[in-house]
């Protein structure tokens, strides 16, 4: 996540449960001060929540959303065909109740019967065809993120009114987690999608002020509603001071956006929910910068002047883990659970750069704003083993084009997020790259390895692939591995539930607010 | 008559030169800085789609084309649609404007109500404890920065208080805040300087004659010494209100205020150029305003003003 959402985007935004089980199934947490969960019984209906973030969707079209951001107001006004399922790793039903493979490139489901859009019409496969069209079609530019997650999709077909068939143009083993992505929009409202919002969630849009406030109401209708929220408010407030003063003011409910020193701060007069980011800290360390860094020896030592539960500590207060050297965290397919802790080893560090001939080396951190001061840790770290080192900040527009195609900085501080599609194949910065575009690992058998696995249908082959390419990187010290940040959210004690997605977004109807 | 109108054509002419030049320099900036097409695309995204989002905007094209057209757009007010929101730039700058406005209305209207007294007041008690005492207080309201006095007003009136929200704007309440943090800086300034006016103004020698006259020291203060000094006052704010833009930034941003301020700055971040440059053309007229007003006011308290 570059923003925790976005931040500052895309600062890190981030249950319904299978079958319409609401809340209930989906409740991950909530505790009260004492640790203890209040009864049901002390739950009041029909409240009034406020939930603010730093930034919120900048469409009320959330085919045009970007970022996680967006998906935080998403997920209260639509409904994706399937979703994450937030009780383990596997999916639960959304707009579809159960979905089949035709052959390797054909996926038929069969949708939910009785659910109506916000504005009257009837959610059919006719609606699934038309916004996947909507996507596939788009050359505007402006549907472009969710357009990129389609993947291979090339086209979908109704079979009936309640069954549709998605065809991709090559197998494609993670189509049900890329059909997360795609929120099912009323196809009436698509000419006016800025300005109006009609989807099947258990909220419909009564207000947008753009860039500032969404309001909501209970769309009783909704086969996710249930009677615990009937109005909620999505506020932007960019500053964090401000948001947690909100919070402490008792004007915002449950927030999303403070730092992670800054919630820790709030421990013990507020309710926290801290889950699995779905993203690994890292550094990419960039040989066509600093040809040391081709040599393994010297990635080795960068990896060894860290230590990574001081990182956690010191760096992410708390709100995280240490990596073991891999990308991806337990709970997705290809977690190696036999990685042990990587060592810290300042004395071993020193002497395979003196063994490198690297010593005075200067290696410069890019990163953005929000990740100053962990990158200023990791600048720490290497310069106790003679690595000297300065964190650049970069605006997040440069950054990206840093990150993403040439760096004039040996290192950058970035998280791979992969909560998106909850697969390895979020992370495509170490898979094949274009002609002319840095290389982030100098192997050649990371990008095949990637590439198979991301045409791998069957799931026990592709999971040995994901581990393959992870334990590439970890034997070759690819990228310097730091940790797993959590994702936190801070409440009010009067919410003692709070519902996250399998990709922890807070479910507002799944909100219990007490009296 | 035929001079002044002369005078004023040309003037206009020079002023919409300036604003061209500022939106060009601009225009140049903002697209040699970043690239917007990595923000829509994402983080997540290959640099072939990030390629194939700047062509679907029309960012391949060579710049000297994007600014030919750039200027054509302006010259007629086309400014296009958000990068990000796909609605009209122009019409989103608009929507904010108000808030914006009140905010500084709000903001010169406490700046005059409060400062004018005080200045008075420091200078009438110049030397002696109250003066000296205001003399510092304005000092130091000076010297703090906006944003940090915007914590310290949230943390004292919604948090210790509890009388006035935190954040947002469209109620008189939700004004409070963002006003008294606004207004501050501006407030001392004139203060301090109204009463460097006024004590300069006290050994003049019309001033002697009006005490020997036996004028009372109200009267003196309010008809004579205020009208005098009010005319660096004046002009003080006037350029002040050009710096009330950049306040309203950190403002705006600190109590997720709805106004231009703000959203210049997630547009200038997010390289929403349409969206940037609708809000420095509408600044810039805006200042442009505010400064003939200046002027005019100036030559009607002072006809010497007038050229």
């Amino acid at each position: 996540m570059l923003q925790p959402q976005l931040t500052r985007r895309d600062l890190f935004r981030l249950a319904a449960l299978a079958g319409g089980g609401a809340a209930a199934g989906g409740l991950l947490s909530a505790c009260g001060a004492d640790g203890t969960a209040p009864a049901s019984a002390d739950i009041a209906p029909n409240a009034k929540i406020t939930f603010a973030s730093t930034t919120i969707t900048n469409s009320l079209d959330p085919h045009a959303a970007l970022s996680n951001t967006g998906r935080s107001y998403a997920v209260q006004v639509y409904d994706t065909l399937v979703q994450f399922d937030p009780g383990g790793g596997g999916f639960a039903p959304g707009l579809a109740t159960a979905w089949k493979r035709v052959d390797d490139t054909t996926l038929e489901l069969t949708l939910r019967e009785g659910v109506t859009f916000h504005e009257g019409g009837a959610f059919d496969a006719a609606a699934v065809v038309a916004n996947i069209e909507r996507l596939t079609g788009d050359s505007s530019g402006k549907l472009t993120q969710v357009k990129g997650f389609l993947g291979a999709v090339t086209k979908a077909t109704a079979v009936d009114a309640k069954t549709v068939r998605i065809t991709t143009g090559t197998p494609d083993p993670i189509l049900l987690n890329r059909l997360t992505r795609v929120d099912i929009v009323d196809p009436s409202i698509f000419a006016s999608s800025t300005q109006k919002a009609s989807g099947t969630g258990p909220f419909r849009v009564t207000g947008y002020t753009p860039a500032q406030k969404i309001e909501l109401e209970r769309y009783a209708r909704s086969w996710r509603s249930t009677d615990r929220v009937a109005t909620a408010t999505l506020q932007a407030i960019s500053d964090p001071n401000t948001l947690a003063s909100a919070l402490r003011s008792g004007e915002v409910d449950i927030a999303f956006g403070l730092g992670p020193t800054q919630a820790e701060q709030m421990r013990g007069s507020f309710g926290i929910k801290a889950t699995s980011a779905g993203s690994c800290a890292i550094c990419s360390m960039i040989p066509a910068v600093e040809p040391k860094l081709a040599d393994p020896r010297v990635r080795e030592a960068i990896n060894l002047a860290v230590n990574r539960d001081e990182f956690v500590a010191a760096g992410l207060a708390g709100y995280g883990k240490p990596s073991t050297g891999q990308l991806l965290q337990p709970g997705f397919q290809g977690y190696d659970s036999s990685f042990g802790p990587l060592p810290h080893d300042i004395a071993k560090a020193r002497q395979l750069l003196k063994d490198a001939g690297a010593e005075n080396l200067r290696l410069d951190i890019a990163t953005t704003a929000i990740f100053k001061s962990q990158a200023e840790t990791v600048a720490g770290y290497l310069g106790a083993v003679g690595i000297k080192s300065e964190v650049q900040l970069q605006e997040l527009s440069a950054f990206i084009g840093t990150l993403l195609k040439n760096s004039t900085v040996p290192l950058l501080y970035w998280q791979t997020d992969y909560f998106d599609l909850r697969d390895i194949a979020s992370v495509s910065r170490f898979g094949p790259q274009a002609a002319g575009v840095q290389r982030h690992f100098e192997n050649d058998e990371y990008p095949a390895l990637y590439t198979q696995a991301n045409k791998e249908m069957d799931a026990t082959r592709r999971e040995a692939l994901i581990k393959q390419m992870a334990k590439l990187l970890r034997e070759q010290y690819g990228v310097l591995f730091l940790a797993w940040p959590d994702l936190v959210y801070v409440h009010s004690k009067r919410l003692v539930e709070v519902g996250l997605t399998g990709n922890s977004l807070v479910r507002l109807e799944s909100l219990g607010k007490t009296a | 008559m035929r001079r002044r109108l002369a005078g004023m054509l040309t003037k206009g002419a020079g002023l919409v030169v300036v604003t061209l030049g500022i939106l060009s320099l601009l225009f140049f900036i903002i697209r040699l800085s970043g690239d917007p097409a990595a923000i829509l695309a994402g983080p997540g995204a290959s640099p072939e789609q990030i390629a194939e989002t700047g062509r679907a905007l029309g960012l391949d094209r060579p710049l000297w084309m994007q600014y030919r057209e750039f200027l054509a757009d302006t010259l007629t007010l086309r400014l296009g649609d958000s990068l990000l929101t796909q609605r009209p730039a122009l019409d989103m700058v608009l929507d904010r404007l108000p808030a914006t406005l009140l905010l500084a209305g709000s903001t010169l209207l406490t700046v005059l109500v409060v400062a004018v007294p005080v200045g008075a007041f420091a200078a009438r008690f110049h030397g002696r404890l109250g003066g000296r005492a205001v003399a510092l207080l304005t000092a130091v309201v000076q010297a703090v920065p906006n944003f940090l006095l915007g914590i310290g007003l949230i943390w004292l009136f919604s948090l210790y208080l509890g009388w006035l929200p935190t954040f947002g704007s469209g109620t008189a309440a939700q004004l409070v805040l963002p006003t008294l943090t606004l207004a501050a800086f501006t407030g001392a300034r004139v203060a301090r300087l109204l009463r460097t006016e006024l004590l300069e103004d006290a050994g003049a020698d019309w001033m002697r004659t009006a005490r020997a006259k036996g004028v009372p020291g109200l009267r003196i203060l309010v008809r004579h010494a205020l009208r005098h000094a009010g005319l660096p006052v004046l002009a003080l704010l006037t350029v002040e209100v050009s710096y009330l833009v950049s306040g309203a930034v950190v403002v705006e941003t600190l109590y997720a205020y709805g106004g231009i301020g703000k959203q210049l700055v997630d547009a200038v971040f997010n390289r929403d150029y349409p969206v940037v440059q609708a809000t420095v053309l509408v600044v810039a007229v805006g200042v442009i305003v505010v400064n003939a007003v200046g002027e005019w006011l100036m030559g009607v308290l002072d006809p010497r003003t007038v050229a």
